[in-house]
């Protein structure tokens, strides 16, 4: 439904997406990667909101830019926040009816506006609404006029565990109603429940693609970089490789930096080690549990 | 949860339900109390400084036709050549200027709508926005400053036309520019005071590129006054001003066409 080809976008000496080439298929597709690497570019070249520099896009066989039959086939939920904000939510997402070519504008707003547990009754304006509201407007609109494909640029954020929850098990029945759906986030833990195909992106490039299991593995699987403050750093190191825990150290004065892939065993010996060497231990801090590292090695690894 | 019963769908959008659905949401975006109250402000401005004159008028012995001049000038001078162009620049400018800054262009462009009635419909939402603050002050600062003496009804009849079809035009014109630049406020100030203000002073041929002379010819003939700065004809005036407002309008939707939406 989607074909993504040799796609490059580059804002002035700025390259945001680098030669990035995919296809997506009906069901639910998630599009991680850490905030700046290039996700809503990409879907904005997908949209036709934006031409590539370089490569093609296809969205149901068509160009998006060029195309008017198939802009009407697309759903959007843009990251950005504006809304019309003079509108209340009934009003703005029949409007969003009505610019899609819904016969019935009003009756579909209300039925898309219920779907995101949002009230088409409520009068106030969208620009009186908080995060969530607005995120779940956006769905709505994006929704209304039931596309066959539906891009939908970080649309959990700003929900509550609930409205999460709900949101994931609507686009999963979407997904199985035969659309095309395409949510892209930069959380590990929304993406899991998400759906299983993955594409990874960063750095303006593809990392991964694939199920979420082999993505879970390979990253599992990855080094893990952890800071031991000890007040003997020498000594500690010296155990840790022995023991063959550690696959690469380096030492300081008060502290030693270990590289391991298994951080459940170094978590097991750092305290008994501690003890059996009489030393101090003050501080065991991760250095790359976050997001930006995991996408990181899997840029390199690849 | 169910996904939303499919309605029934058309592909495209008509495009005069397009202009009319774009006119709809944009008229409302637009009209914000700042505005209103800082352009009301200069109009109310320019009525009671009309006011003023017309007290003051026929202190000097001057007859009705000088009073007419007099008040055509001031309809001129303070209504075509500052309150016409900078009120529409604010609302051309940001019809679909501001749209583009604050993300939601988006669901206007995203759209099975053909893009000149969107920029149809945006401009006729800024001209709607404009006309009130334009029309209304220059006719009836000209027909204060004239002190309401015989044909001061025609004149500022000539006055509300030549306002009317300024404000169209440079309406256009500023939905253009709000395409094109960023920060188009000021662009639009320096275009208006630097050549609006000036190209009419020099030479014919920047008078022709200039609406001014347009306007006033309308504000002349139509006025029924003989004002002695009227270069044009009323069908040339009217062409020349009907043009740059079509024309304004199919560049715009050729920008909004190759447009970067974010």
């Amino acid at each position: 439904m989607v074909e993504v080809n040799g796609v490059s976008k580059v804002f002035g000496d700025v390259v945001a997406v680098s030669d990035v080439s995919f296809s997506v298929r009906a069901g639910v597709t998630a599009l991680l990667g850490p905030n700046g690497a290039g996700k809503s570019t990409l879907f904005r070249v997908m949209c036709g909101l934006t031409p590539p520099t370089k490569g093609t896009v296809r969205v149901l066989g068509a160009d998006a830019r060029r195309d008017r039959d198939v802009r009407g086939r697309i759903g959007l939920a843009p990251q950005q926040d504006g809304l019309f904000d003079r509108l209340s939510a009934l009003q703005f997402v029949t409007l969003a009816a009505a610019t899609e070519a819904v016969a019935e504008p009003e009756p579909a707003a209300r039925r898309a506006l219920g779907v995101v547990d949002l009230d088409p009754d409520d009068s106030k304006r969208v620009s009186g609404f908080s995060k969530g509201m607005r995120q779940r407007v956006k769905l709505a609109a994006a929704l209304v006029h039931d596309p066959d494909v539906l891009i939908l640029d970080e649309p959990l954020t700003g929900l509550d565990p609930v409205q999460r929850r709900r949101m994931i098990e609507l686009f999963h029945g979407l997904g199985d109603e035969g659309r095309c759906v395409l949510v892209s986030s930069h959380v590990l833990e929304e993406v899991a429940r998400l759906g299983s195909r993955i594409l990874v992106i960063a750095q303006g490039r593809l990392a991964a693609t694939g199920d979420y299991r082999e993505l879970r593995e390979l990253m599992d699987d990855r080094p893990h970089r952890i800071r031991i403050a000890v007040d003997r750093p020498r000594q500690f190191a010296a155990a840790l490789v022995e023991s063959g825990t550690a696959v690469g150290v380096s030492v300081g004065a008060d502290s030693l930096v270990v590289d391991t892939r298994d951080v459940d065993r170094l978590g097991r010996e750092v305290a008994p080690l501690a003890q059996r060497l009489e030393a101090r231990l003050s501080r065991v801090v991760p250095l790359d549990e976050d997001l930006e590292s995991v996408f990181r090695y899997l840029v390199e690894k690849r | 949860m169910t996904a939303p019963t499919p309605p029934r769908t058309r592909r495209h959008v008509p495009s005069l339900r397009a202009a009319a659905l774009t006119y709809q949401v944009l008229v409302r975006q637009v009209l914000t109390p700042g505005k209103i109250v800082a352009l009301g402000a200069l109009g109310a401005l320019m009525m009671l400084v009309g006011w003023v004159v017309g007290l003051n008028a026929g202190d000097g012995g001057q007859d009705a036709a000088e009073l007419l001049r007099d008040g055509a000038g001031y309809a001129d001078g303070f209504g075509l050549i500052i309150i016409v162009p900078i009120v529409s620049l604010v609302f051309g400018s940001s019809v679909l200027g501001e749209t583009r800054e604050d993300g939601t262009l988006v669901y206007l462009w995203l759209r099975p709508m053909a893009r000149a009635p969107v920029v149809a419909g945006a401009a006729a939402a800024a001209a709607t926005a404009a006309l009130p603050l334009t029309v209304i002050p220059t006719a009836a600062g000209g027909w204060l400053a004239a002190d309401g003496v015989a044909g001061s009804a025609d004149l500022a009849l000539g006055a509300a036309a030549a306002a009317a079809l300024g404000t169209a035009a440079y309406s256009s014109l500023f939905v253009l520019v709000g395409l094109l630049l960023k920060k188009p406020i000021i662009w639009g100030i320096g275009y208006v005071l630097l050549w609006e203000g000036l190209a009419v002073g020099l030479g014919d041929f920047a008078a022709r590129l200039s609406l001014r002379g347009y306007t006033r010819s309308v504000l002349s003939h139509l006025g029924g006054i003989d004002y002695g700065f009227d270069p044009y004809t009323t069908t040339t005036a009217l062409v020349v001003l009907a043009a740059v407002s079509v024309v304004g309008l199919i560049l715009a939707a050729v920008r909004l066409n190759r447009l970067d939406v974010a």
